[in-house]
């Protein structure tokens, strides 16, 4: 049996959340839309589903737009918002180490006419919020920073971001799929207009995640065809896929005493496992030491390339990542490690282990011995790998 | 036992040969570990028809009949080095008057040496298997390259410079079949790939024009050399043009120069 240490490329289902999904895929398969009793009931089921979202998230049922996943959400909140705020101006400010989601979308507004600022960062992967302050002009309409990074975990300063979005007059989108299990939601606290969630990240379906939209935000629907989502996403609605999302993000936010519980068992998992790879030589924990996502370790391996170090663990039986899933089988390296300042050559030996529910002190003991066996293998084996071996 | 890397081109040769292994390696406790390797960018438009084994399409099938196989499957990308030493060096071959075997490059420096090394790496694997039409034996702790069973399909002459230490890391599980053969495993299987047309075109030359390759790479404009006689002086090339249709209307081969045909700006010296 492996040891899925992934759990940031995607997380299994809860129990609880197919228990609550399954009668919406069967006698409950109604259309919300529908004005009979069938399409009543799966209209109760999305109901209640936005209602508990909504309570999560400090924010009225209405503000929140189901969609088709984490992806549609960003690019809903990009393309959409930018173009309803077009005539306030056509400057987007983000950041270089957001999610393809975010940067593509963004690419797309470029090639419209947009102007797009991308935000360095720090070694650690933090923007600085003077800086992007300074990067606010006349024509600014739309901010998007991430919540928590996928690749290294670092957490960006949301609320003071929001602030100065706020304070500016600027509207705010965060990307907040990585940190929808673990961190606080409040929308209010974060000061944004615009929060993008994915449902498979916290242990329920994929295929389905969220945008919530504060009222009064406006917003350039990007899939016509149908009146749902109060005309800001077309398309029959998802409803064993929303009940399950809500049910998940409950089971993971609705008591933040359980919530911040869970999060430090995985924080003590998380610096045993770097504590244990750390006992290599040439390896570097990469992310903020402090300001991170508590179940997200990752390391830069010199003289490794990470696509074999993740070959070589899953043939002995522990599955992670160089980073991120998405973007996998490509010879570029992170561009999120490459916007910390990391060589090229260095980031090629990127490795992402991410604990979940499931994982124990074993499972990250067992995980740490089979990185450092491989990594001692095949540096020894003389693999031709881009990276230099460090002289230390 | 053995751990095998099984080269997967999405193509139906590699394909059954890694099923056959798979097979095998179900009686013997081998495993056997499918590797796709992505050696050139895919072209963008059009490429996705083009039967080169980087395509999307033959990634697609690779895995597919990983799958259906029952082995774990890697996409492995091998792009620089593939540019370094197959590309780069079919064009320098191209301009320096050689006529580059890209194949066998391809062969002897990334098929049975990085993936090799690789795959021993990181995979644990000691040995590689190709879709190759060719045998290996070993007599006396001697391997030897040998022909394949089907004389038509034989591509020796693509791996006559592997090595002893390569040979004997090398599996060929098509050596003893006939492509007619190999097809109808693929059929009885029901592998997609059975009946994938033959692709024969040097891979990273999608459309077949290398010339525009060299024009892209090396900045080539198709201009002819000189060409110069035994003694480095260069021949008028209106009258080689005369003696040429001379001989030719005699229908006889009495030459009185013999031509050595040099690269651009290059001399000839005995």
């Amino acid at each position: 049996m492996s040891i899925y240490l992934d759990h940031a490329a995607t997380t299994p289902i809860r129990e609880e959340v197919l228990d609550a999904m399954l009668p919406y895929l069967t006698e409950h398969f109604g259309n919300a839309s529908s004005p009979h009793a069938a399409g009543r009931r799966a209209r109760q089921g999305l109901d209640e589903a936005r209602e508990g979202i909504a309570a999560i998230l400090g924010a009225k049922p209405r503000e929140i737009v189901f969609t088709g996943g984490g992806s549609e959400a960003d690019n809903l909140a990009i393309k959409g918002a930018a173009w309803a705020a077009s005539a306030r101006g056509r400057h987007i400010i983000t950041s270089s180490v957001e999610h393809k989601a975010v940067l593509h979308a963004s690419a797309i507004m470029e090639r419209s006419g947009f102007a797009v600022t991308y935000l360095p960062v720090d070694r650690y992967g933090r923007v600085d919020p003077a800086e992007l302050e300074a990067a606010i002009g006349e024509h600014t309409s739309l901010v998007s920073i991430m919540y928590a990074n996928n690749e290294v975990g670092t957490i960006q300063p949301i609320a003071e971001i929001g602030a100065i979005c706020r304070r500016h007059g600027v509207l705010f989108h965060t990307d907040a799929i990585q940190a929808g299990g673990f961190l606080p939601l409040d929308v209010d606290n974060l000061g944004v207009d615009l929060l993008s969630l994915a449902a498979h990240k916290l242990y329920g379906p994929k295929g389905v995640g969220a945008l919530f939209v504060r009222q009064g935000t406006p917003l350039l629907p990007q899939i016509q065809g149908g009146a749902q989502e109060r005309q800001r996403r077309a398309g029959t609605e998802n409803v064993a896929g929303i009940v399950g999302f809500a049910r998940a993000l409950e089971l993971a936010q609705g008591d933040p005493a359980a919530r911040d519980a869970e999060n430090a068992r995985l924080a003590g998992l998380r610096d045993r496992l770097l504590a244990g790879v750390r006992e290599l030589p040439g390896v570097e924990p990469t992310g903020h030491p402090v300001e991170r996502m508590p179940h997200s370790a990752s390391w830069l391996i010199d003289a490794i390339e990470g696509g074999d170090l993740v070959a070589a663990l899953d043939l002995d039986g522990v599955e992670g990542s160089t980073g991120s899933a998405c973007t996998s089988g490509s010879a570029d390296p992170s561009h999120v490690l490459l916007a910390m300042g990391i060589p090229a050559q260095r980031a090629h030996g990127a490795l992402r282990l991410t604990a979940g529910h499931g994982t124990t002190t074993d499972d990250v003991d067992r995980a740490a011995a089979v990185v450092r066996a491989a990594v001692g293998r095949m540096r020894e084996l003389g693999v031709p790998a881009p990276n230099p071996v460090a002289s230390a | 036992m053995a751990r095998i890397v099984a080269a997967m081109s999405g193509g139906v040769d590699s394909s059954v040969a890694a099923a056959l292994l798979a097979r095998h390696a179900a009686a013997t406790g081998d495993e056997v570990i499918g590797v796709w390797m992505r050696l050139h960018p895919d072209g963008g438009e059009g490429y996705e028809q083009s039967r080169s084994c980087c395509s999307p399409d033959a990634h697609d099938d690779a895995r597919r009949v990983a799958q259906l196989v029952g082995i774990p499957f890697f996409a492995l990308n091998l792009e620089r080095s593939f540019e370094e030493r197959v590309i780069d060096a079919f064009a320098d071959g191209y301009l320096a008057g050689a006529t580059p075997n890209p194949c066998q490059a391809c062969n002897q420096y990334i098929k049975f040496d990085e993936l090799l090394r690789r795959g021993l790496a990181a995979y644990g694997a000691d040995q590689v298997a190709t879709g190759h039409y060719a045998r290996v034996d070993e007599r006396g702790g001697r391997y030897r390259l040998l022909r394949a069973a089907d004389a038509n399909k034989d591509q020796t002459y693509f791996l006559w410079v592997l090595d002893q230490g390569q040979l004997a890391r090398t599996r060929f599980p098509l050596g003893e079949l006939t492509k007619p053969e190999v097809r109808g495993i693929a059929a009885d299987l029901q592998l997609p790939t059975a009946d994938k047309p033959e692709s024969q075109e040097i891979c990273f030359v999608p459309a077949g024009d290398y010339r525009e390759l060299l024009a892209e790479r090396r900045g080539y404009r198709g201009e002819p050399g000189p060409i110069v006689d035994a003694g480095g002086e260069r021949i008028d090339t209106r009258e080689l043009a005369k003696a040429v249709q001379f001989l030719h209307e005699q229908g006889r081969g009495a030459w009185t120069h013999e031509l050595v045909v040099t690269p651009v700006g290059d001399r000839w010296t005995p």
